[in-house]
């Protein structure tokens, strides 16, 4: 997309939202990019990102309910929105097409 | 007990001041799902990690969650007293009110810039006085050493006059003093032979010189313009000018080191060498000189060179001392080192016991008269204080009861803007800016009415206000500070009263009731008039003491005397005696002249010579200081001194002797004035018979009660020529003197002043005090009248309907205004009733000091409370009487 950069961390949180099909929110993506990508990340930065994708019109959010673990507040839900979708497709479309574009290793050693 | 108690109670939580941290930065729209995550997330590693590593990792991400974009913006934060969107319009708010009521915030500013400006005016002043001395660099160390000498058994006064050799034995025997300098102030006027510019020889009379060793300047901070000020006076006969009498007597102050001036005074005739130029003094120093000559020729001089130190007391000694912690072991030394020059009296058991005085105590706590500056009275500069301090409450006390009165008329708007959702905290908040707001705009007025009125409060005191004297400027900052303070609390009372209003009765109509009880508004108008009426009171009686002691039968006639300044140079080969006889004829011969007397000092002046004595027989214990002055055989009648017992000098002097006055009889217990022409007395080893006694004169101002005196005769007395005149024209009187002196004294300079103008100098102080009183007096009571204004016309507008109706019913004009005015006067009346008993006490404990008094009488509580009481009446008259005369109709319509 024109002028909207998705950086590879907003991807993945991006994907992550997308998988858990509306039932994201902070605590669970940390918990489920942990498992998917292997990586340890912190809360914040998924809230900042969560933040930024919905700014960009990737996400969107409405407050979900309160548990008594969360001290009685209530969570921040995200589902991916379609423009959101187009954009993860637009990143895997040129990703696939870049892909495509290396040499033909017929003639080098077996992969 | 619940399951969920328990959890609770043993359940634990992240650490509280971090999530007080995240609430406190984090705006509320991120907040709640923020803190839920993190809640959860706790949770969680509580459970898998344990308690420690939970905590730890919320507070990690309480800080990784600190973003710029997550802070709260500017409307979130809770600013305790400054909202800034609302500023804007409070000063809008602030501005149409004060511009809708003209008349009210005129008076409101006006009160309060008046008061301000007489704080200011007051803080100046008081300045000034704290400044003496203060400008020199090395102030703190500089020390006058004073002494108290113990003498025939009897502790004499503070003397600030000591012996010329204190100094030099001071610096010797007490290793903290690092300098010393003496003063010696001019005995008389000198007179001065200048050649100037032109080469023309010019005669001047100088008064106003001081003989100081070479350290003086270094110790004093008096700058030099040309010059060194290491080396002037280092060598003898050397004199230094200020920049004025440089001007004066040369029109440069350039190229004059070196040149000569005949100087002839003070037993002294020889040239002096100008050394150098120094700028002119400030006023606030104790010192007062246009010439410095150096020291050593002092001691070259006949009286002193006998002298081994120890005998005259005519020198002020300053001593520069680094760090003087403890002044009592010094003062002990002190006296030790001293103690074998000093002469044994009779019994042997003489003692001078020095004091080191610090240099800047001197303006304002040293209370010898023998001061070269008038001193200033720390008494009464913190008295001034206290007055500016009273009339600033008093205009606050204004503000109060006018922001209150005036509330009937902001209840509808205050009452809106509640309803459309103002906190009261809000309208609180509103009321303080306007009051800070009002007092700003009264200290800008202020600060003008201070530039322009500080002319005249100069000339009133007079001494220089405008100069730029070093300041004080913690004083400043405490007005300053003292100012936004009392605008604070002066806005606090209004802000609570007018914010406590229901928005439902004012939209209602109803309104407030006029009390009839006390309320704190009437006992603060009581207060104002009670402090006016007060300070009115005080007024009246420092002039009336003033007038009083000025108008007191001085025991001789001082009207119509000329002074002229006696001859100082004579030819070779004159015979004084026979000059003066001369001149004395020949003056007497002129038509306007009806006497001529010559004398060593004049009333008001100084004295000769001082020293003890007593009766003839009578113990050492019991002498008495006395005073003596030279004076001739025509001084008596010149002045009118009444003789008791006894004869007049003889014209050929061949029968004189010490006339002494009534004090000093009765001092000495010498009984009636014909018994004391028998006794003998005794005064400094000598045995002197008494030749009259006189009638009790006042000398100096009748401040001081009648101290013993002595004439003694001299045929020579001419150092002032005392000049009776009865002139219908005086100039041409004087034109003819001046002939006459100048034929007979040539080469001496005319120079005359009055006796009873330069009699008067010595209650300048008092009048000073009584004129600065009297002004501040009535800045206080037009305040106060300004608050009466005011509530009055709230008052009037108040009962509008209450009037109305009473027209109608067939009320009298006059009627109606005792109606109105009853209330009021009573306050005034009880405010009189404090106020007066009051100022009685303090007037009372003032007029102590004074050994002539006037008695506090019936005119002292009459008059304040004529005066108090007819002001306040025209001041409520004149606005009930406009309310009054109003057509009823008008009034009963008003809805």
């Amino acid at each position: 997309m024109k002028g909207t950069y998705l950086g590879e961390f907003e991807e993945l949180v991006l994907l992550a939202v997308a998988v858990m099909n509306g039932e994201a929110y902070g605590v669970v993506l940390v918990g489920e990019l942990a498992k998917q990508a292997d990586r340890k990340i912190s809360l914040s930065s998924v809230h900042t990102a969560l933040y930024r994708l919905e700014k960009k019109g990737y996400v969107s959010s409405s407050m979900g309910e309160a548990t008594q673990k969360r001290g009685g507040r209530r969570k921040r839900l995200y589902s991916i929105t379609a423009v959101g979708h187009a954009a993860l497709t637009d990143a895997r479309d040129m990703r696939n097409r870049m892909w495509d574009l290396i040499p033909n290793l017929k003639f080098g050693p077996a992969i | 007990m619940s399951k969920r108690k328990s959890n609770f109670r043993e359940h634990p939580t992240p650490p509280s001041w971090a999530d007080r941290f995240l609430d406190w930065y984090c705006s509320k729209r991120f907040l709640e799902e923020i803190q839920g995550d993190l809640y959860e997330i706790f949770e969680d590693t509580l459970s898998e990690k344990g308690l420690k590593a939970a905590k730890w990792q919320f507070i990690i991400l309480v800080f990784r969650f600190l973003k710029p974009f997550r802070i709260k913006r500017l409307e979130e934060w809770s600013m305790p007293y400054f909202n800034s969107a609302m500023i804007l319009h409070y000063l809008k708010t602030t501005y149409r009110n004060l511009i809708r009521f003209k008349g009210f915030s005129i008076l409101n500013i006006l009160g309060l810039a008046i008061g301000m400006a007489a704080c200011i005016l007051i803080l100046r002043y008081v300045n000034l006085e704290m400044s003496y001395d203060k400008f020199h660099p090395k102030a703190d160390q500089l020390f006058r050493v004073h002494v108290f000498e113990f003498d025939d058994g009897r502790w004499g006064e503070e003397e600030i006059y000591t012996s010329f050799a204190l100094g030099p034995t001071l610096k010797a025997n007490l290793p903290q003093i690092e300098n010393f300098t003496r003063v010696l102030p001019w005995y008389n006027a000198a007179v001065l032979k200048v050649k100037d510019s032109e080469g023309k020889e010019q005669t001047y009379f100088e008064e106003k010189g001081l003989f100081v060793d070479s350290s003086f300047l270094q110790m004093f901070g008096f700058q030099m313009i040309e010059g060194n000020a290491e080396t002037a006076l280092a060598s003898k006969s050397s004199m230094l000018l200020s920049e004025s009498k440089a001007q004066k007597y040369f029109g440069t102050t350039q190229g004059l080191i070196g040149k000569t001036i005949q100087f002839n005074g003070d037993g002294l005739e020889k040239p002096f060498t100008i050394q150098g130029i120094f700028k002119d003094i400030p006023v606030n120093t104790h010192l007062e000189f246009d010439l410095l000559l150096s020291f050593q020729d002092v001691l070259t001089n006949g009286q002193y060179s006998q002298d081994d130190g120890w005998g005259w007391f005519n020198f002020m000694t300053y001593i520069q001392a680094g760090a003087v912690t403890d002044t009592a072991t010094l003062v002990r030394i002190a006296e030790a080192a001293i103690k074998p020059h000093v002469r044994s009296g009779d019994m042997g058991d003489d003692r001078f016991v020095p004091k080191f005085y610090p240099v800047q105590d001197i303006h304002l706590y040293s209370e010898n008269i023998g001061e070269l500056t008038p001193s200033g009275n720390a008494k009464s500069v913190s008295f001034f204080v206290l007055i500016a301090i009273l009339i600033m409450v008093i205009a606050w006390v204004n503000y109060i009861n006018l922001s209150t009165a005036r509330a009937m008329e902001r209840a509808r708007e205050i009452g809106i803007r509640k309803t459309v959702g103002a906190l009261r905290g809000q309208v609180r908040r509103q009321f303080l800016f306007e009051s800070l707001f009002v007092n700003m705009l009264a200290a800008l007025i202020a600060i003008g009415l201070a530039l322009i009125l500080m002319p005249y409060l100069s000339e009133l005191i007079g001494k220089d206000l405008y100069g730029s004297y070093q300041q004080d400027n913690k004083l400043w900052w405490v007005l300053a500070g003292g100012i936004f303070g009392g605008a604070l609390l002066s806005g606090l009372y209004p802000a609570f009263v007018l914010s406590a209003y229901k928005p439902i009765h004012v939209l209602k109509g109803m309104k407030a009731k006029v009390g009839k009880g006390i309320s704190l508004r009437k006992v603060l108008v009581v207060l104002q008039f009670a402090a006016s009426a007060g300070l009115i009171a005080g007024t009246l009686a420092v002039y009336n003491q003033t007038t009083f002691i000025k108008d007191q039968d001085l025991g001789m006639d001082l009207d119509q005397i000329v002074i002229l300044k006696g001859p100082r140079i004579f030819p070779e080969d004159a015979d004084k005696k026979e000059r003066i006889r001369t001149f004395k004829t020949e003056m007497k011969a002129i038509p306007g002249v009806e006497n001529v007397a010559g004398a060593g000092n004049v009333p008001g002046g100084s004295y000769d010579f001082g020293t003890s004595i007593r009766k003839l027989g009578q113990e050492a214990s019991e002498a008495q200081q006395v005073q003596i002055v030279w004076v001739d055989n025509d001084f008596l009648d010149t002045y009118g001194i009444e003789l008791l017992a006894g004869k007049k000098f003889s014209d050929d002097f061949k029968e004189a002797g010490p006339l002494i006055n009534e004090a000093l009889a009765r001092k000495c217990g010498l009984g009636s004035p014909d018994e004391a022409i028998n006794e003998r007395l005794y005064v400094n080893g000598d045995t002197i018979s008494i030749f009259g006694v006189l009638k009790d004169y006042s000398w100096y101002s009748m401040r001081q009660a009648h101290i013993p005196f002595i004439l003694l005769p001299s045929s020579r007395a001419s150092n002032k020529l005392c000049v009776k005149v009865k002139s219908q024209d005086l100039p041409e009187t004087l034109d003819k003197m001046n002939e006459v002196y100048s034929s007979a004294f040539p080469g001496n300079p005319f120079d005359y002043y009055f006796q009873d103008e330069f009699f008067n100098r010595q209650y300048q102080e008092d009048q000073q005090f009584g004129s600065i009183f009297g002004l501040f007096t009535g800045f206080a009571l037009f305040v106060a009248c300004l608050g009466l204004l005011g509530l009055a016309s709230f008052s009037a507008t108040i009962r509008i309907k209450e009037i109305g109706i009473r027209k109608v019913l067939g009320a009298t004009n006059q009627e109606l205004l005792v109606l109105l005015a009853k209330d009021f006067m009573l306050l005034v009346g009880i405010a009189l009733l404090i106020g007066l008993p009051l100022s009685w006490w303090f007037t009372h404990g003032w007029l102590q000091e004074f050994p002539y008094r006037i008695t506090l009488g019936v005119w002292f509580f009459a008059a304040p409370a004529l005066l108090v009481s007819l002001i306040a009446a025209l001041t409520i008259g004149f606005r009930t009487l406009r309310t009054a005369k109003m057509n009823p109709v008008k009034a009963l319509r008003y809805e």
